[in-house]
């Protein structure tokens, strides 16, 4: 699978449009820094199908790196739980048997906040759009798209309310059914990550499962600062996002993520793409790039899809009833 | 400038804030990250 980072992050690279009250509080804080001697470390691994990665500071090495260990378990964890990349998870054997007796509470926790978002989003986000997703998958790899007799016949089996929940276990009650965390698990392991980090008293770090946690600031001691991905002019690898365009987004603290229609495309106009609305069974047509900021990763995380379903020609009724103009 | 208001109560809702492309390249965001974004 291609790594999908529609967020990229760096330090001294983003450094257009401070404010002049941004650099005094950055000059503020680097001297703060420099008297602690900060030390920072990164880990990279391999989780969910990509590269994770994990920047943090300390000014003890051995608690540094006790805490980078602590956070590199928490993404394990829910890797082992949520993951469909691994066939021997939580979710790929609930998946298979439809049921789990004894359901981790990290898992119950991650399912719980699915079905929220999922009741309060009238169904535009879904975990058990599975069969939907396999479809197209499927297609693809046969270079054709699903007919629409497919497509409804997947869409039967996607019903959130197949989905039983209790203190411990999980039930599936629909023949088929199946679920997919891909579009929340990514981001409820950066929060994880983060709590285990601050555990540890780590004060700043960046956490990049794909959706990205952040806790103080950056080694320049200025603000975090991401630089989201053109997914029109410059979609592509980390360093051409780097290098194209693209806003920059300055942290305030809490987690974001990014969906895009730019990765994973199942037609090369990208009219067809990894986004699919459980509704219809197709990609919606309404934007390219939808970035969330929330107190949780997971929040932000399963709202991207959401977002990515509201549909434009409402919006621009509305900027037009209301004489709003949309940003350039 | 200001955001559509669609997209405003959506984030009042959820308690979020956004950045959104459109299929044209065009860049909208709410009201609570105007004073984090910069467009390059």
């Amino acid at each position: 699978m291609k790594r999908r980072q529609c967020l990229v992050w760096g330090w001294g690279l983003f450094t257009v449009g401070l404010s002049n009250t941004l650099l005094a509080n950055a000059w503020a804080a680097d001297r703060a820094a420099s008297a602690g001697k900060l030390v920072w470390r990164e880990r990279a691994l391999l989780g969910f199908g990509t590269t994770l990665w994990i920047k943090a500071a300390h000014e003890n090495t051995d608690q540094l790196e006790s805490a980078l260990n602590a956070a590199v378990k928490a993404i394990r964890h829910v890797e082992r739980q949520m993951s469909l990349f691994d066939a021997d998870s939580a979710l790929s054997q609930l998946n298979r048997t439809g049921r789990l007796a004894h359901a981790d509470r990290d898992l119950l926790s991650v399912l719980r906040l699915s079905q929220q978002v999922g009741h309060s989003s009238a169904g535009s986000f879904d975990i058990s759009m599975q069969p939907l997703w396999q479809l197209w998958s499927r297609a693809t790899e046969e270079h054709r798209l699903p007919s629409k007799k497919e497509i409804e016949r997947a869409q039967h089996m996607v019903n959130l309310r197949a989905l039983e929940l209790s203190s411990t276990s999980v039930r599936l009650n629909v023949q088929g059914a199946a679920l997919s965390l891909n579009g929340v698990a990514q981001g409820y392991a950066s929060d994880l990550a983060r709590q285990a980090l601050q555990k540890q008293g780590i004060r700043h770090a960046l956490i990049d499962t794909g959706e990205t946690s952040l806790l103080g600031r950056a080694p320049n001691a200025s603000p975090w600062r991401l630089k989201i991905e053109d997914a029109i002019a410059n979609p592509g690898k980390p360093e051409q996002v780097r290098a194209g365009s693209g806003p920059i987004l300055q942290s305030d603290g809490r987690a974001m993520a990014t969906s895009s229609d730019a990765h994973t495309i199942f037609s090369a106009d990208r009219r067809h793409h990894h986004i699919l609305d459980p509704r219809t069974g197709y990609s919606p047509q309404y934007w390219s790039s939808v970035t969330v900021l929330a107190p949780s990763c997971a929040t932000a995380d399963a709202l991207t899809k959401v977002f990515f379903m509201l549909p434009p020609a409402r919006i621009e009724a509305e900027c037009r009833r209301c004489a709003l103009l949309l940003m350039h | 400038m200001l955001p559509p208001a669609r997209i405003e109560a959506e984030c009042r809702r959820w308690g979020v804030d956004v950045v959104l492309q459109d299929k044209a390249g065009k860049w909208t965001r709410s009201a609570g990250a105007a004073s984090l974004i910069h467009l390059g």
